[in-house]
């Protein structure tokens, strides 16, 4: 990879041992995905922010990294979900309170915004189409990617926190548009819920650039269906014919082609089927927008909450929760809407064994992440439990 | 013998090989308190081979953890490296190796690492060179029916010789010696493959394939019942001795390039 001469020298450590092990990592990772060069970028998004997935190992890498000299970040930086709500207490335990906030307090030091969230484009950073990113969460990836035309590839939350330090990126993958070329057709003849497609697809395509077809799908959709995608699988980067960006940028001829109809989706229901009750409803992940939140709150007015109901539990960004007010109002009725954290990064462990959701993503991490036994349904029928 | 990969942390290492054979999501699949991989295997102090990582990208972090407690992996082999394992790896100081044929090393194998030159060393593993040689009749393959060390029933297999010489031209002095050997026959020379290499025990065969052409019709011998003409897009569904069909590739390819 070719290095300027002033990337040369901050790897000489001429700015500091921060930046020098920041730009060691970036070198490594365009060696090893054969970047010709590194380019500039707008903005990060880092993941690595809950103190659960982190653990004590993590924090002591971020404040330890946080330390060296030069340790700045030199673009506009945001973070992915925390561990609890910063602001008010939740389920987790008051050390836990104490550590998070060591670790928050850690990236602040570094110049990084406190925006904990996984939907940074509903939270006051949408990037434009032909951006160069390094953010993290990979449902963040995926929508920046494919909804909004931008150019990330999935960083980790180490080479997103490198790329903040230095404010460029290896240019590989996403970030050139011959990667960004779909490699298979998924023909999908009903109408499916998106979250469960999602679900279905990311477990059979892998890391490949799926292309849908017949998908009459909202930006809420889109955001559901390309979370799940990258939960079961890893797919940084989606098209969906009419309705997607660069959709039409390129030839599907002679791809493979895949059907999917309501009976390959029930099979991913049956797999999500778990006979006991939920102690708890979880929804957000990704973090609602302002109009799924409203959704919620609709389902809601006005209705009577029955006597014995699982908490209810919401999840959105600080961001849309302030923009929000009259349906959180609502909402807050029946459940918690909360924000900075989610169901997967925060400790629900510590007081809940069934949950139910209606995202494929979570589905897919609450069994491993949080100790779960997961009900997916749709939201209307989550809602009839509580009211 | 060494194998020879790409190095993508420096650093040099010692250990025994702790293998998996899917793609490892170090958040989830690798619990950080005991270094223990999908609740069977324990990575601690090894040299942790796996194909790559895959999963949440917080898995880099799992990396620093298990390093910070003492029990992470001396060295990790890849057969590609990506972000999260590479990361982990950088941040945590740990030599990292890529780009190497994971059938070539096996559980329980002592290995040197040595992360900036990208080489794996395998201990007591010797390398053994032989040619393969592939004849072809009309668009057919001939096989041949072999008993293979430690499996029961047979193989279908060519005909394999020791390598005896380092030079290429000598090398089709030899096949040709080696065939007289077998079959009588008319043959051409069409192409000699790039090498293919095979893990047993203690050696790695390192198979260099030769294909040739059946000028006339061949007397077999005896031994008519063994061999069996056969359509080439078959080997790789039949029952062969290891990678025939990679042998197979890497002669055809060369003969239509």
């Amino acid at each position: 990879m070719y290095l300027t001469k002033e990337e040369e020298s901050i790897l000489e450590g001429e700015k500091g041992e921060g930046p020098a092990k920041a730009m060691e990592l970036l070198v490594a990772l365009g060696k090893i995905y054969q970047a010709d060069k590194l380019i500039p970028i707008q903005s990060a998004q880092i993941a690595g922010v809950s103190y659960k997935t982190m653990g004590d190992a993590g924090l002591e890498f971020v404040k330890d990294f946080g330390d060296k000299e030069g340790a700045k970040v030199s673009v506009r930086s945001m973070l992915n979900p925390a561990g609890m709500d910063l602001e008010s207490e939740g389920y987790e335990p008051e050390d836990f309170r104490i550590k998070q906030k060591e670790l928050i307090d850690a990236y602040e030091k570094m110049g990084v915004k406190l925006s904990c969230t996984c939907t940074p484009y509903l939270a006051g950073n949408r990037p434009d189409g032909g951006e160069h990113l390094a953010w993290s969460e990979s449902s963040a990836v995926s929508f920046a990617n494919s909804v909004l035309g931008a150019r990330t590839n999935r960083e980790g939350g180490p080479s997103a926190l490198m790329a903040a330090i230095i404010g460029k990126t290896p240019n590989y993958g996403l970030h050139l548009k011959e990667n960004r070329r779909p490699d298979v057709v998924y023909e999908v003849k009903d109408e499916v819920s998106p979250s469960l497609l999602g679900y279905l697809v990311g477990g059979e395509v892998g890391e490949k650039v799926p292309y849908f077809r017949g998908l009459s799908i909202s930006e809420d959709g889109l955001k559901s269906l390309g979370a799940a995608m990258a939960a079961t699988g890893s797919v940084a980067m989606y098209h969906v014919e009419d309705v997607t960006l660069e959709a039409g940028d390129f030839s599907v001829e002679g791809l493979e082609k895949i059907e999917i109809d309501t009976e390959d989706i029930e099979g991913v229901k049956n797999e999500l089927k778990e006979t006991s009750d939920p102690d708890v409803i979880v929804i957000g992940c990704p973090h609602l927008s302002d109009r799924e939140l409203k959704k919620v709150a609709d389902l809601l007015e006005g209705k009577q909450k029955k006597e014995e109901t699982p908490d209810l539990y919401i999840y959105t960004s600080r961001k849309v929760k302030d923009r929000s007010q009259e349906a959180v109002k609502i909402i807050e009725k029946f459940g918690k809407v909360i924000t900075d954290t989610c169901m997967v990064v925060s400790p629900l462990e510590e007081k809940y064994r069934v949950a139910a959701t209606n995202s494929g993503k979570a589905a897919a991490y609450l069994p491993k992440l949080a100790d779960q036994k997961v009900i997916h349904a749709d939201l209307k029928t989550l809602m009839e439990m509580v009211v | 013998m060494n194998l020879q990969g790409r190095g993508i942390y420096e650093g040099e290492a010692e250990g025994e090989v702790v293998k998996v054979d899917g793609s490892v999501s170090f958040l989830g699949d690798v619990d950080p308190a005991t270094g223990e991989v999908f609740d069977e295997k324990d990575i601690s102090g090894s040299i942790f081979v796996f194909p790559g990582g895959k999963g949440s990208t917080v898995g880099s972090y799992v990396i620093y953890q298990l390093k910070k407690e003492g029990i992470a992996p001396v060295a990790m082999i890849n057969e590609l490296s990506e972000t999260i394992v590479a990361s982990g790896a950088i941040i945590s100081e740990i030599p990292l190796v890529d780009k190497i044929d994971l059938d070539l090393i096996r559980e329980g194998d002592r290995v040197k690492v040595d992360g900036e030159k990208g080489v794996v060393e395998l201990k007591g593993v010797e390398l053994h060179s032989e040619i393969g040689l592939f004849l072809e009749k009309d668009g057919s393959i001939l096989l041949r029916k072999e008993e293979v060390k430690g499996k029961t029933g047979k193989k279908w297999s060519i005909l394999f010789a020791d390598k005896e010489s380092q030079k290429s031209e000598k090398l089709l002095d030899q096949a040709r010696l080696e065939l007289s050997k077998e079959i009588k026959g008319e043959f051409e020379f069409l192409s000699k493959g790039g090498s293919v290499s095979v893990r047993e025990a203690n050696k790695i065969r390192e198979i260099h394939p030769l294909l040739f052409k059946v000028k006339d019709d061949l007397d077999l011998g005896r031994s008519d019942e063994r061999y069996r003409w056969t359509d080439p897009g078959e080997i790789k569904d039949m029952d062969t001795v290891p990678k025939l069909w990679e042998s197979y590739l890497s002669v055809r390819d060369e003969y239509e390039s």
